[in-house]
């Protein structure tokens, strides 16, 4: 190696990526060619990473995801890790196909910091949101060819003193949500769940437990969503992201949440009608599954 | 420390260099003595085959993952190497700083101590320095992802005048205000970058 030393008008200056790409090293450089939009079929299945969540609470914003990647019908892994710090302030979730999601979390991740290191602050949250928005708008090619990364920004805007959330779609496009938001393939019934259980100014419990419960009606929906693996004592990746920076909850803490929502879940299946035709017997305690086994 | 403009442009082509690294092996891979190699020949380049050589000192230091796994390289305008032990001061009276650093140099201190120390030796007996004209930062093994950690104005009074010590003293003795300092002004005890590795 050698130092990468670039002549006054060519310095590519605090942007990470254009140094890898002046470099010969970029990975959003393999995608053209190939098959259109849609078009052909894939020559091996792809491995995805699904269901990610975001809700705002009094002190910031809680991120969540599930632990599932699948390839085609397989599951692929049972413990990714789909929500990640970006920097100190700021998370990103990804959902889509794992390999190139993968990749743009490690170069946005580099690309905060490498700015941060150059120019000796850090980008504003909106300016990080607008250099994801880029990303994956470079990612395009790919995404035409069925390898569609969607990520989920939030972070803590120090200047504002809010917790702020931006989503995507696959040609790039940044959309700034004021409340909540879910992607991926279980993301509607998470989205769903949050909408009936979205109140302003949460705490922190509460917004975890509302992305825990978002999750598991997820997970109940969608099979490419993982639900809590009791057995393995596999949880969700839950983050809060306040004035303190970005910081995991611990499994223990998601634990104790699933806990508290299976219970509530429970008692209401118990307390279900069985189904048409059996709406007379609300809360006589018959439970759908005894009426059927 | 020296030409605005070079050292500028060194100490991002260092920063450049450690990402890229670390982008594409591992962030374990970045490493001072590699950075100083490049350095050492890139300065010693300019220095053999240009019009003039480089105007600068370059300091590159590097916390280990555990305590005596430290490295601090002192690089010349002409790319000679210079491997640091404990502490060293760049720029003007840069002798007498690192004479007065020599009689206070304890092994294992806390950061404060070691910051009061470095501010002492930096100023010396008859010149008044007030926090504001600092600029200082640790590399701290504890730090997480980054060991590099800007130590703001607030904690840099906090630290000196050793009004509320409730830091409980770096892990990193701080051999210089700024032991990850590339680039030091000569008046300020100037840290910059973050190329001291162990990002």
């Amino acid at each position: 190696m050698t130092l990468p030393v670039f002549a006054p008008g060519q310095d590519p200056g605090p942007n990470f990526n254009e140094v890898v790409r002046r470099l010969g090293l970029s990975p959003f450089a393999v995608a053209g060619g190939g098959a259109g939009p849609g078009g052909g079929a894939k020559p091996f299945e792809v491995t995805h990473g699904t269901t990610i969540c975001a809700v705002r609470y009094a002190d910031g914003v809680v991120m969540a995801g599930d632990r599932r990647a699948t390839a085609g019908s397989a599951i692929a892994h049972r413990t990714m890790e789909k929500v990640h710090a970006a920097d100190t302030h700021s998370g990103v979730a990804i959902a889509g196909a794992a390999g190139p999601a993968m990749e743009m979390v490690k170069l946005f991740q580099l690309q905060l910091e490498h700015y941060e290191k150059v120019e000796g602050q850090a980008l504003s949250l909106e300016g990080k949101a607008n250099q994801l928005s880029q990303m994956v708008r470079a990612n395009l090619g790919m995404a035409m060819q069925g390898f569609v990364v969607v990520p989920l920004f939030a972070g803590y805007d120090l200047r504002r003193a809010k917790g702020r959330i931006y989503t995507y779609d696959p040609t790039g496009g940044r959309y700034e949500e004021t409340e909540y938001h879910a992607d991926g393939s279980g993301g509607r019934d998470a989205r769903t769940t949050i909408k009936l259980g979205f109140r302003e100014d949460m705490s922190r419990d509460e917004g975890v437990e509302l992305c825990v419960r978002a999750l598991w009606q997820a997970a109940d929906e969608d099979s490419a969503t993982g639900g809590p693996d009791v057995v393995r004592g596999i949880y969700p990746t839950v983050a809060t992201i306040s004035a303190r920076g970005f910081e995991l909850v611990a499994e223990a803490e998601v634990a104790a949440a699933f806990g508290r929502v299976m219970a509530t879940l429970s008692s209401a299946e118990v307390n279900r009608p069985a189904g048409p035709g059996a709406g007379t017997g609300v809360g006589t305690g018959t439970s759908r599954r005894s009426k059927r086994s | 420390m020296g030409k605005y403009n070079e050292f500028d442009q060194l100490r991002v082509s260092g920063v450049q260099h450690a990402d890229i690294k670390g982008y594409q092996f591992s962030r374990e891979d970045v490493d001072a003595r590699s950075l100083a190699n490049l350095y050492a020949r890139y300065m010693g380049n300019v220095f053999t085959h240009e019009m003039k050589p480089l105007e600068v000192e370059i300091l590159v230091a590097e916390v280990g993952a555990q305590l005596g796994q430290d490295q601090i390289f002192h690089i010349l305008y002409d790319g000679t190497v210079v491997d640091e032990e404990r502490f060293t001061a760049l720029g003007g009276e840069a002798e007498a700083i690192t004479g007065r650093l020599a009689q206070a140099y304890r092994a294992d201190w806390p950061l404060a101590e070691a910051l009061t120390a470095s501010v002492n030796a930096l100023r010396g007996p008859d010149r008044p320095l007030t926090p504001h004209e600092l600029e200082v930062a640790v590399l701290d093994r504890g730090n997480g992802r980054r060991a590099f950690r800007r130590v703001l104005e607030a904690e840099v009074t906090e630290l000196v005048s050793g009004e509320r010590p409730k830091r409980r003293g770096a892990k990193e003795g701080a051999d210089q205000p700024g032991p990850a300092a590339e680039t030091a002004e000569p008046a300020t005890a100037g840290t910059d970058g973050g190329t001291g590795t162990g990002l």
